[in-house]
């Protein structure tokens, strides 16, 4: 499984700046890996980390470090996200590595929660408490100076104001999650890590978070979440980790990931002035693995997306065939798990 | 914000928490069994109670250990249990502040309850007023080491309760009446101890003395203490996927 | 979930390539037609998995514990009687005269294992059937051949086969050790064999009004710390108060309040069975006879056999 390793590129940030949308990559060299940055220069670092019950491993010597923005970490219930963030929040001990926030161990380590804020998924808020209260507890126990100030901080933050003096439970489901993310912000952390912030939400709610934290993201955060729903990490982070029954399978730009995988055979849309005669001199190159003519154009199968993207212009002129478009049509998230998973 | 201040945030809410409106009934019709005892002997008895053993049967053996099992084992344990003391673990506050707080509310719940009981119910009985004053200070004292111990177990295992009961029931209850030597581990004898020292019954029962009492329960207030705060130091959450 | 293109499907701009048809893959499941087991069996497979949930069978390390540390507990005075009785019996004269003086015998072998049962019926009937009202799986069982009245019936019954199993090991113990350690085998079984219905009566009646309870009361709520703890009330307060009763009060009424406590009327069956004196006070002073002791016991576990049938006709699956 080597190959997948080398997807990773240790030390390199993600991208702050929302993703592009076009396809320009399939034209254009994969960009080179950045550089390794000095460690503990990034808020959250696994080094070789691996957690294991008795015979059960359900973390399997994973490596990353983040920095500001956005990563969402994927993967299907069961593959070890939770314990991850357990990990990561100092909840849990790695059976081996280190985990480190900010440079120092997570593990038995009280001082990392002034600069870290768990959300996390099980967790539910006391009922009986206002989310003043219930922010204003949190404060208190971060021995904040201005209690009452941070809680209204955090509470205009996640935009409770108004319903900040009603009992929690009295809130929906969505006023919940933030009420519980406005107890995990009272200290105004850098680093923020949530569990499945988005359960049973409904779209209006999950747009709202969405657009919470990407705004805190922007502020220089590093924000660490978990989903198991492809939409919402595809959404949000700007770079993803893919966990799969306790081992990392990707981590970066999905995208990049994407491309990286040279070998996954893709499927290409062409619109093109003369599509039959552009299909002749495509098919007898060893990089496509199929053609078919639709009443809507071509559709390449490729099994080698590098050869191709340089094949496609020269045959495209010697053929004298004009293109008007080049589109990739299974680049969605969904593809890219799909087959990292089934490797 | 001082170490007072935070411990103070997590007593108030312990307070909230134990003294919900289930529980609070259930455990005061727990302490109202030995008032209605008492009444009924007024009522329906000939007057000669050994009311001191009435109040050991009933205060001491059933109330004091059955309320502090249930208040110590859930002021940390139920938040331990259902993820929530998650919200206390995520905070820049040493492990001993929290352990210190439950053990205080657990302690301050359990012998205001088996305190009022063993008041009235003496009262009722027509306990002397010295007696009354010695079973009392037995109880905060047995409340306190009972709370400690449970609370400490609590940390240490999801099964706190079982746990509880077979000390009490068992080890305090059975092993005591066969391994007499069982007595000076005891946290019964040692209420027991304290209350007749302060308050000496007619015949000298065969228990523990004084300094045996103090320092039992001294030893299970600091070690409880000690232990509770450095297992949850080293506290994992279980679960997830 | 392969992503294949299938053939002749029209390319969309966001990479679907559905097909226009609906259709449903054969991945290979097996529809069964066979002959079904039925009622009965599912109720034995219940009754069965019970048992094993008691003791924490199948379970893993932690789950046995509690079960086997107490069935331990339990028979360590049985183990206790054999060595006395044996060494008793080496010893000749003076030995028989420990032997007939041996505190464990059968009849006081419940009495000194009572705690440990107590124990286990408030530790382990939580474990039963907190968890099944708690993650709402009811209604799994009960879209199964098992109807409501037969789950009620495979859980207590279950659950009493295991008491029965806790109380009888130390009692089997007992009674293997006496004859194996006679001279005479077979005339030791002689002696022995008609003690055998008080053995197994007694057994029956506490693991049925026993075992009711714990169920009964659990299944009124599916937190394991109350159930736990509210066992133990019930079983544990009322001889106190009883006692009480009967040392304070002069009225004649006070005798019934044995009645209400579990313990006190089987230590009554168990005074009555092997015709010794009851080793409780208030069974004592309340002079009672024994039938009302017997139908005490059988009246409370048909009783709470009715409340129980009824909270599981009613609750919500």
């Amino acid at each position: 499984m080597n190959e997948t390793h080398e997807t990773r590129q240790p030390g390199a940030a993600p991208m702050a700046s929302p993703p592009d949308t076009a396809a320009p990559g399939l034209l254009a060299p994969p960009a080179p890996p950045a550089p390794p940055a000095a460690p503990g220069a990034f808020g959250i670092q696994l080094d070789h980390a691996s957690r294991w019950y008795g015979n059960v491993v359900a973390v399997n010597d994973i490596s990353f470090s983040l920095g500001p923005g956005v990563t969402g970490l994927l993967g299907p219930n069961g593959a070890g996200k939770t314990t991850i963030l357990h990990m990561t929040a100092g909840l849990l001990a790695p059976s081996t590595g280190r985990v480190t926030i900010a440079g120092e161990i997570a593990w038995r380590n009280p001082s990392i929660y002034r600069r870290l804020g768990l959300v996390p998924e099980r967790e539910a808020v006391p009922g009986h408490l206002t989310g003043r209260q219930y922010a204003e507890f949190n404060a208190r126990l971060h021995r904040l100076p201005d209690p009452r100030a941070a809680a209204a901080r955090a509470l205009a933050t996640v935009d409770l104001e108004a319903a900040a003096d009603r009992t929690i439970g009295t809130y929906s489901k969505g006023m919940q999650q933030r009420a519980k993310i406005a107890g995990g912000l009272v200290h105004d952390p850098p680093i923020l890590l949530l569990d499945e912030p988005f359960n049973g939400m409904d779209p209006r709610q999950r747009l709202h978070m969405i657009d919470l934290l990407r705004a805190m993201a922007s502020e220089g955060r590093t924000i660490l979440f978990s989903s198991h729903i492809l939409e919402e990490v595809e959404r949000l982070a700007d770079s993803i980790l893919v966990i799969y029954a306790g081992r990392l399978a990707a981590w970066g730009d999905f995208r990049q990931i994407r491309r990286l995988m040279t070998d996954r055979p893709r499927t290409i849309a062409i619109h093109s002035a003369d599509d039959r005669k552009l299909a002749t001199v495509l098919m007898p190159d060893e990089s496509v693995a199929g053609v078919e003519l639709g009443p809507a154009g071509l559709i390449v199968r490729t099994g080698d997306g590098e050869r191709f993207a340089r094949l496609l212009p020269k045959a495209a002129r010697a053929a004298g065939v004009t293109i008007h478009e080049v589109l990739p049509i299974d680049e969605s998230l969904e593809r890219v798990f799909a087959y990292l998973v089934s490797r | 914000m001082s170490a007072v201040s935070v411990i103070w945030t997590i007593a108030q809410a312990t307070f909230r928490a134990l003294l919900g409106r289930r529980r609070t009934i259930l455990m005061g019709l727990l302490a109202l069994v030995p008032v209605l005892v008492a009444l009924l002997s007024r009522v329906a008895g000939d007057g000669v109670a050994d009311d001191r053993a009435i109040l050991d049967l009933l205060i001491i053996r059933t109330v004091l250990p059955l309320t502090a099992l249930v208040f110590g084992t859930t002021a940390l344990g139920s938040e331990l249990d259902d993820g929530t003391g998650v919200a206390l673990l995520t905070k820049p506050i040493p492990r001993w502040h929290i352990v210190l707080a439950k053990i205080v509310v657990a302690g301050i719940v359990t012998a205001v309850f088996t305190a009022v009981s063993a008041v009235v119910t003496g009262i009722l009985l027509g306990t002397a007023g010295e007696t009354l004053v010695a079973y009392v200070v037995g109880v905060i004292v047995g409340a306190f080491a009972y709370a400690t111990a449970f609370v400490a177990v609590s940390v240490i295992t999801t099964r706190a309760l079982v746990v509880g009961l077979v000390y009490t029931l068992l080890w305090e209850g059975w092993l005591a009446g066969i391994l007499p030597g069982t007595k000076s581990l005891s946290l019964r004898e040692a209420t027991l101890g304290v209350i007749d020292a302060v308050s000496p019954p007619a015949v000298v029962r065969d228990g523990l003395d004084l300094q045996g009492s103090l320092t039992l329960i001294v030893v299970v207030l600091v070690a409880g203490s000690v232990l509770g705060a450095m297992r949850l130091a080293r506290y994992q959450v279980k679960g997830g996927d | 979930m392969t992503g294949d293109v299938p053939a002749g499907a029209a390319p969309t701009a966001n990479g679907g390539g559905a097909p226009s048809t609906g259709s449903i893959y054969d991945l290979g499941y097996r529809h069964y037609d066979g002959p079904r087991l039925g009622r009965r069996h599912a109720l034995v497979a219940l009754m069965t998995y019970t048992i094993r949930t008691t003791y924490g069978i199948g379970r893993g390390g932690r789950a046995k514990i509690i079960p086997f540390g107490l069935a331990a507990m339990g028979i360590v005075p049985a183990i206790v009687a054999v060595a006395i009785l044996a060494l008793a019996r080496q010893a000749g004269e003076a030995g028989q005269l420990l032997a007939e003086a041996s505190p464990l015998r059968y009849d006081s072998l419940y009495g000194a294992i009572a705690q440990i049962v107590f124990l286990f019926c408030a530790a382990q009937a939580p474990e039963l059937l907190g968890k099944d009202q708690r993650y709402h799986v009811l209604s799994l069982y009960f879209s199964r051949a098992l109807a409501r009245t037969d789950y009620v019936i495979a859980r207590v019954g279950g659950f009493a086969i295991a008491i029965l199993i806790l109380v009888l090991l130390p009692q089997a113990i007992v009674f293997l050790g006496r004859i194996l350690s006679a001279p005479d085998i077979v005339a030791e079984l002689g002696d022995n064999l008609p003690v055998l219905p008080a053995i197994i009566g007694q057994g029956l009646l506490t693991a049925g009004l026993l075992g009711a309870i714990a169920v009964t009361v659990s299944a009124f709520t599916p937190r394991r710390a109350y159930a736990t703890a509210a066992i133990i009330a019930v079983i544990v307060i009322p001889p106190v108060i009883a006692q009480i009763a009967e040392q304070v009060a002069r009225h004649d009424l006070a005798r019934w309040t044995v009645l209400a406590s579990a313990q006190d009327v089987l230590t009554a069956t168990n005074a009555w069975l092997f015709d010794v004196r009851p080793d409780s006070d208030p069974v004592r002073a309340a002079a009672l006879g024994p039938e009302i002791y017997f139908a005490t016991a059988i009246g409370a576990m048909v009783v709470l056999g009715a409340i129980l049938l009824r909270r599981y006709q009613r609750i919500s699956a």
